[in-house]
């Protein structure tokens, strides 16, 4: 097999690691958010709740999360949700997208308690509602503290989406895998390295760009 | 009745009470010190008169603004109307740090005349036209603000490239912009450098000859002394002694009263 050949191939995995990967954070981002308000409601029955999912989430490994996805609602319940192609990188879509909605959460919970009481008082002396409060005083200030921690998390994603590979979804580990390993070729494997390297890469830029960005305030 | 008028205030935390029924009084343009150690309950009566804390037992009346009876359930824009009323400087100034001085003063503003004007105005060109019209005057009226605090020169800086005291004077301008009743100070000048209160104390000076009505709660002796019409000594959750500066502080009858001058003064 040629270079030009598995080059293409690769880029064929890149393209469903990279769309899991923007699509995990497109769901698990606003998704994170809703569990954090859960986890600090003070209606106790639904913070307890959220804190215990956070805990089953945290506590278990991904990997036994996507098999757990991708098997359980057939097995179960004799539900065909995740068939074929689509069926299986929708399964390690939602596995991801809970997963990652649970760290994220408690960076979001983590910025918000952050936050002094007298910011919150300001605000409520100045006669703003609590919703005013928390989209134009508080929101700024918590994407600024945990903007760190985020990036940390994202990172991190990058390189959780080969584990998708364990319910054969093809992102760029699985189909380098199954195709040259086998043969003996060992390249291939620099090859991904590079990608993942380029891809962190990229995102470390990014992440500085809205450090930058946001220094015009202090929290 | 007087303008703000305050009836057997009482709040407690848990079992520790702390304030034990405050009975206050002020009138309009009235200037009035608030003393005391600390502990005394001070700051949690400013919090009650501002809504941050609920008092469990009284009443507050502002003439013209409202009545607060603590045994009423208040909805949360009823008591949003109320706190409007009111004003309040914090100690720590509490800025809102990514928006510059001057949007610190008009955001509020124009939070509130977008309000009413969703109220009145329906949806369409016509509201769009009156938000847009709000924000030039709330942006002349805090820049007038600004401009009486001494601060036209920083408006478009943000708060951690100001100092201590000219933070506190954007507080001021931004609490003044709602137009309170009665506007409160938390020790205004207890977190700033000595070389900075006088510029803070400066305008609240500047404030009593525009006519304002202020309740400061502080430590400065000397601006107490001159600058108020009213001292009360708080102790212990309860209004000690209240008179002129010339009586409380040459002539203090409660003998809690002179203890605290006699080693505030050392």
């Amino acid at each position: 097999m040629g270079f030009w050949e598995i080059t293409a191939k690769l880029f064929e995995g890149f393209g469903t690691t990279c769309l899991l990967f923007i699509l995990t954070l497109v769901f698990s981002l606003p998704l994170g958010l809703v569990i954090a308000f859960g986890s600090m409601s003070k209606f106790k029955p639904l913070a307890w709740l959220s804190r215990t999912v956070v805990w089953i989430i945290r506590g278990t490994p991904l990997m036994l999360q996507l098999f757990v996805v991708f098997y359980v609602p057939g097995m179960l319940f004799g539900l065909q949700l995740f068939g074929g192609i689509n069926g299986r990188f929708t399964a390690a879509l939602v596995a991801f997208v809970i997963n990652y909605a649970c760290y994220f959460s408690e960076i979001y919970r983590g910025g918000i308690e952050s936050i002094p009481r007298g910011q919150y008082e300001a605000a409520q002396v100045l006669g703003m509602t609590a919703r005013e409060t928390f989209f134009t005083v508080i929101l700024m200030q918590v994407v600024k503290r945990i903007l760190a921690p985020m990036s940390n998390e994202v990172i991190t994603l990058v390189k959780d989406t080969s584990l998708a590979r364990v319910i054969a979804v093809a992102e760029i580990f699985f189909v380098n895998e199954m195709d040259f390993l086998s043969k003996g070729l060992v390249w291939p494997l620099f090859y991904i390295a590079v990608f993942f390297l380029i891809f962190v890469g990229a995102l470390t830029i990014f992440f500085r760009y809205c450090e930058k960005k946001l220094d015009y305030y202090r929290v | 009745m007087a303008f703000l008028e305050v009836k057997n205030l009482k709040k407690q935390f848990g079992n520790t009470r702390v304030l034990h029924g405050i009975d206050f009084s002020m009138e309009k343009g009235e200037v009035v010190a608030l003393l005391g150690a600390s502990g005394g309950g001070k700051t949690t009566f400013l919090r009650c008169l501002n809504f941050l804390e609920m008092a469990n037992e009284g009443t507050i009346d502002v003439e013209g603004g409202f009545h607060f009876d603590a045994n009423e359930t208040y909805k949360s824009s009823e008591i949003r109307n109320m706190c409007l009323k009111m004003g309040l400087v914090f100690q720590s100034f509490n800025l809102f740090p990514q928006y510059t001085a001057l949007e610190n003063v008009y955001l509020p503003l124009q939070l509130r005349t977008k309000e009413e004007i969703r109220k009145t105005v329906p949806r369409g060109k016509a509201r769009r036209e009156a938000i847009s019209e709000a924000h030039k005057e709330n942006k002349k009226r805090a820049e007038a603000l600004l401009n009486g605090v001494g601060l036209s020169e920083k408006m478009n800086n943000y708060p951690w490239q100001l100092s201590g005291g000219q933070q506190q004077r954007v507080a001021i301008a931004r609490a003044l912009a709602q137009e309170p009743a009665v506007l409160c100070f938390d020790e205004p000048t207890s977190a700033l450098d000595p070389e900075l209160t006088g510029e803070v104390l400066r305008v609240i000076k500047e404030l009593k000859d525009q006519g304002r009505t202020m309740l400061v709660v502080t430590h400065e002796m000397d601006f107490a002394r001159n600058v108020a019409d009213r001292v009360v000594f708080f102790a212990d959750g309860l209004i000690e002694e209240e008179g002129t500066p010339e009586e409380i502080f040459n002539n203090p009858k409660s003998p809690k009263t002179a203890a605290f001058f006699k080693h505030s003064t050392l």
